[in-house]
C-alpha cells in the first residue's frame, strides 16, 4: 500500500489538547484574579476554582527537546494541560492545589519561574533574528536576556502601576512586534543599499515590484546598454530595506545597525484603542553584548513610571495624562527634530494650541 | 555543555544570567553554536536569503536559511507547523514534537512569535517528519504567499472574559481554509487571528491582516448583590467608576448603573469588577489590515474595522466562513504583486471592498464624517 | 493551443528530466500557458491558470508539484509571470 497522500490536510484540533474535565467546565468562569506573582486563580459560577501557573520561557520561544520533555512532565505530575501564551511564555492550566508549593519550588529549581502575570514585567517577545534568520539588523534574543536579567525582579513581583510588556523586533519587519509594546525595541539598520550592477543585470529581478514597494520612491529604473539598472537616492532612503528583500541577488547591505527605543503600544480596547508604540530613543547602539545604552533608557522610563504613574495605568495612559512634553523631558528623550515623523507630519505635530509647559 | 566558553565565548556569556536562557537551550540542541557566535561577534547574521525549498510533496510549510559559513552548516531548513488554536498544548503533544524534534530534527523547537511552531531539520528528514506529525494529528503550513498564522485567545475553556468560542472559530476556518494554509496562491501572506474578546489579548487587530475579535452589543450586566459584596471586600468603587473611558458609569448611592447611549462596549469596567459581566448578545467584529511590518506604503498599522457585529449562534460559523473566503478572493483578484491586506485597502478604500462583499456600512464604524467636499 | 512538435518533444524531455510524465491535463495547462503567452509574453499566475483551466489548486499542485508555475515555465521555457 503506499503512503497517504502529502500534504494532509489536517487542522489540529484543539479540543485534544484539553482533558474532557476542563472541557466540560468550558464557559463556566466568572472571574479570575492573581493570587501571588504567576499564579491565576479562575473562579466559576458554581465556586469551584481553576489555577494556573505562568512561567518564563527563554527568549524567543526556543526550547531544546528535553525541556520540552520537562513541561510534560510537569504537566502530567503537576496540571491538567498547558499551552503556549501569546508572548511566547508557557503556562500550566489547571494545577493541582495541593502540589502548588511544591511545583513552584520546583521551576524555580529547574530555572523556569513562575511570574510575568498581572502587574509585572511579562514575558519579553522577541524575534529569531541572528539565531535563524537572514534579515536581522540586531540580536532582539539576546536584547531580551539581557533586559530579562536586569529587570528579574519585576518578573517576580507584582509592584508595578499596571502590566509591563516589552516587545523587540529585530528588523523593519518586526516579526517580534516591537511596535505593539509598552516599550519596544525596534531593530534598524544604518547603510543606505548597494546595487552591484553586474549581479544585479544576470538576477532577471522584477524591476516594477522593486519600484513599487519602496515606501519613499527612492529607488528608480534607469536604462543602460546593457539593461534596466536601478539607482537608489541616498537623501530619500529610510533603510527599510524591501530592496534588499525583493532582490537578494543585486542589491546588498552592509548591517550597520542600532535600535530605536519606542513607549506607549498596546493592544487592548479598554480607554483608547489598539495604537502603535511611538519613538522616544531613535537611535540607541545595539552592538552585542553591550546592550547597557538600551538598558539604561528603559530604566529611566520604567522608573519615570513607577514614580508616578496611578495604579492601573499602563504607560500609554500614563504619558496621556503626563503629556508628551513632560514625559520626554523627564527620560531625557532624544532632542523633538529627531522624533517627529517626516513622512506623515499631521501624526506628530499638533493642529491645535493645547501647550503644555 | 557542548563548546566551551574559549571556543563561544559570547553564547557562553549569554548562559550566566538568573532568568532562562535560549543558548541554554541551543547549546542542549544540536544546533550549530558556531552560527550564533559568528552573530553575535560580527554583529551581522550568519544566515542569507532563502525561501521555499522545492518538495514536491510538500508545497507549504518547507523552509530554508541559506548559510553564509557553509564550512559549519550549508544550509538551515525548518518545518512550520500549524499550531492547535488557543495554543493549547498537552504533554502528549509536547513530547511528540520533542520526539519529532529529536528523531528528524535539531533536537529544538521554536514557538515563533506569530503563533506557530516551527522545528529546525534538514530537507531530507521533511517528508518522514511529516508523516510522523500527521499521524499524531498535526500539519504543516502557513509559509509562502498563503493563509497564515491562524491563531486564537485561550477561549472559554479557560478564560472568565470569552466572548466567543475564538478557539473553535478559528479551528472552523483553519479546516475550511487548509487547502488555503497548505497551497500558497495568494499575492502576499495574509495573516489571521480569532480574539475571544476586545481585550484582544493575542493582538490580533495589530498584528493580524484579517480577524475577528468578540465583541458584545447589549450593556455590560451588572450584579448589584455581588457588587456590595466586593465593595465588603476592599473593592474601589470609586476608582472603578472613574476608569469608564466614557464615563456611562453612574452611581445612584445605592445602585450602579450604565448610560445606555455612553456605553463604548469595551472591557474597562468588566476587567476590574466581578460585579459587571459582558453583555449576553453576542458576535464577532471583523478588523482587516493590521501589520507590524514596515514594509508598503503604509507601514505598521492598526486594522480598519469593517462589520463592528456579525451575529454568532449556536457554534453556527458558516456565515463568518462565507465572509472569510469571500475577502480573501475579492482581495486576492485585485491586490498587487506583494500588497499586504492594509495596504490593499488604503488603497482602495473600505467602502470599495464593503460594496464589492454586498455588505452595509453600518454607522459604528465611522469614527468621524469626511471634513472635505469630495 | 500548443506547440509545434518538436517543441513539444523538447518539453516531454525536460518535464520527464524534472520527473514528470505528462499527460491530458499538464498539456491542457501547458496549451493554456502558451495561449496566454502570446498575449502577454509571460506565462500567466496561478489564480489565472485556476481561472483558465477550471481546475482546482491542489489539482494543479499535483500535476506541477512544489511551486506549479516555476514548473511550467522551467518546462516551457517561458519566462514567469510579473505581477502575483
Amino acid at each position: 500500500m503506499s503512503a497517504p497522500d502529502l500534504p494532509a490536510g489536517i487542522m489540529p484540533d484543539y479540543r485534544r489538547e484539553i482533558p474532557a474535565e476542563l472541557l466540560a467546565r468550558q464557559g463556566s468562569w466568572v472571574w479570575h484574579e492573581v493570587v501571588q506573582p504567576g499564579v491565576l486563580r479562575h473562579l466559576a459560577a458554581d465556586g469551584s476554582e481553576l489555577l494556573t501557573v505562568r512561567i518564563l520561557l527563554p527568549p524567543n520561544g526556543l526550547l531544546s527537546a528535553s525541556t520540552l520533555r520537562d513541561l510534560a512532565r510537569w504537566i502530567r505530575e503537576y496540571a491538567l494541560t498547558g499551552r503556549r501564551t501569546s508572548r511566547q511564555g508557557f503556562e500550566f492550566v489547571g494545577v493541582r492545589p495541593e502540589k502548588l508549593e511544591k511545583f513552584l519550588a520546583e521551576l524555580q529549581a529547574a530555572g523556569f519561574p513562575a511570574g510575568g502575570t498581572g502587574k509585572s514585567l511579562h514575558q519579553i517577545k522577541c524575534c529569531t533574528s541572528f539565531i535563524h534568520c537572514q534579515n536581522a539588523a540586531v540580536d532582539a534574543p539576546s536584547i531580551a536576556q539581557a533586559i530579562t536579567d536586569y529587570f528579574y525582579r519585576d518578573f517576580l513581583q507584582q509592584d508595578l502601576p499596571a502590566p509591563l510588556k516589552i516587545s523587540i523586533g529585530g528588523c523593519p519587519n518586526q516579526c517580534g512586534g516591537g511596535v505593539e509594546a509598552d516599550i519596544g525595541i525596534l531593530g534598524l539598520y544604518d547603510s543606505v543599499p548597494e546595487v552591484d550592477e553586474a549581479s544585479f543585470l544576470a538576477a532577471n529581478i522584477d524591476i516594477g515590484l522593486l519600484v513599487s514597494w519602496c515606501p519613499t520612491g527612492a529607488i528608480r529604473p534607469r536604462q543602460t546598454e546593457k539593461g534596466t539598472m536601478v539607482t537608489i537616492d541616498v537623501d530619500r532612503c529610510v533603510r527599510c530595506t524591501s530592496c534588499v528583500q525583493v532582490a537578494p541577488e543585486g542589491i546588498s547591505l552592509k548591517k550597520k545597525s542600532y535600535v530605536a527605543i519606542a513607549v506607549g503600544g498596546h493592544g487592548g480596547n479598554s480607554c483608547k484603542g489598539p495604537e502603535m508604540a511611538a519613538i522616544v530613543f531613535p537611535r540607541v547602539p545595539a552592538r552585542p553584548l553591550d546592550y547597557s545604552a538600551i538598558i539604561d533608557r528603559i530604566e529611566v522610563i520604567i522608573n519615570y513610571w513607577r514614580r508616578a504613574g496611578k495604579p492601573g495605568e499602563r504607560l500609554a495612559g500614563f504619558i496621556e495624562r503626563t503629556g508628551w512634553s513632560d514625559f520626554l523631558e523627564t527620560i531625557g528623550a532624544s532632542p523633538v527634530e529627531e522624533l517627529v515623523d517626516k513622512r506623515l507630519p499631521q501624526t506628530s505635530i499638533r493642529r491645535d494650541l493645547h501647550f503644555r509647559y | 555543555m557542548p563548546g566551551d566558553s574559549k571556543e563561544f565565548p559570547l553564547c557562553h556569556e549569554l548562559m550566566k544570567g538568573r532568568s532562562p536562557s535560549h543558548v541554554r537551550e541551543l547549546s542542549n540542541s544540536r544546533y550549530p553554536l558556531a552560527m550564533y557566535e559568528h552573530g553575535l561577534a560580527t554583529g551581522e547574521t550568519a544566515y542569507g536569503h532563502g525561501g521555499y525549498i522545492s518538495i514536491p510533496e510538500l508545497p507549504s510549510g518547507v523552509a530554508v536559511r541559506n548559510s553564509c559559513r557553509p564550512e559549519i552548516i550549508e544550509e538551515s531548513a525548518y518545518l512550520r507547523i500549524l499550531p492547535p488554536a488557543g495554543g493549547w498544548l498537552s504533554a502528549v503533544t509536547l513530547e511528540k514534537l520533542a520526539s519529532c524534534a529529536e528523531t528528524y530534527g535539531k533536537g529544538l523547537i521554536h514557538l515563533t512569535s506569530g503563533g506557530t511552531i516551527e522545528i529546525y531539520t534538514t530537507r531530507e528528514q521533511m517528508v518522514p517528519m511529516v508523516r510522523e506529525l500527521n499521524a499524531a494529528g498535526l500539519d504543516i503550513g502557513s509559509t509562502g504567499n498563503d493563509l497564515r498564522c491562524l491563531t486564537a485567545c485561550c477561549g472559554p475553556a479557560r478564560c472568565d472574559m470569552a466572548l466567543i468560542d475564538a478557539p473553535a472559530l478559528a479551528t472552523y476556518l483553519g479546516q475550511r481554509f487548509i487547502d488555503e494554509q497548505q497551497y500558497p496562491g495568494y499575492p502576499q501572506k495574509v495573516k489571521s487571528g480569532v480574539a475571544g474578546c476586545p481585550n484582544d489579548c493575542i493582538r490580533a487587530m495589530m498584528q493580524k491582516d484579517h480577524s475577528f475579535i468578540g465583541v458584545y452589543r447589549d450593556l455590560p450586566q451588572i450584579n448589584n448583590e455581588v457588587l456590595a459584596a466586593w465593595q465588603e471586600a476592599g473593592g474601589d468603587l470609586a476608582g472603578l467608576i472613574a476608569a469608564c473611558p466614557a464615563g456611562a458609569l453612574t452611581w445612584t448611592g445605592t445602585t450602579l448603573a450604565i448610560v445606555p447611549n455612553k456605553c463604548w462596549h469595551c472591557m474597562a469596567c468588566i476587567n476590574l469588577c466581578p460585579a459587571i459581566r459582558p453583555g449576553r448578545e453576542r458576535g464577532v467584529a471583523w478588523v482587516a489590515g493590521g501589520k507590524y511590518g514596515h514594509r508598503g506604503p503604509q507601514g505598521p498599522m492598526v486594522g480598519y474595522v469593517l462589520v463592528p457585529f456579525i451575529p454568532v449562534k449556536d457554534d453556527d460559523y458558516t456565515a463568518i466562513g462565507d465572509l472569510f473566503g469571500a475577502f480573501l478572493e475579492l482581495w486576492a483578484d485585485n491586490a498587487r504583486k506583494k500588497e499586504r491586506v492594509g495596504d490593499f485597502i488604503a488603497r482602495v478604500g473600505p467602502l470599495w471592498v464593503l460594496k464589492e462583499l454586498g455588505l452595509k456600512v453600518e454607522p459604528q464604524i465611522l469614527l468621524s464624517p469626511k471634513r472635505n467636499g469630495f | 493551443m500548443l506547440p509545434p512538435d518538436d517543441k513539444k518533444r523538447e518539453i516531454t524531455a525536460r518535464a520527464r528530466q524534472r520527473g514528470i510524465i505528462l499527460n491530458e491535463d499538464h498539456w491542457k495547462l501547458i496549451a493554456i500557458s502558451y495561449e496566454y503567452y502570446d498575449q502577454h509574453r509571460t506565462i500567466c499566475t496561478l489564480r489565472n491558470l485556476i481561472k483558465l483551466s477550471g481546475l482546482e489548486k491542489k489539482q494543479i499542485y499535483k500535476l506541477f508539484p512544489g511551486n506549479p508555475i516555476g514548473e511550467i515555465s522551467q518546462i516551457t521555457g517561458l519566462p514567469m509571470p510579473k505581477e502575483c
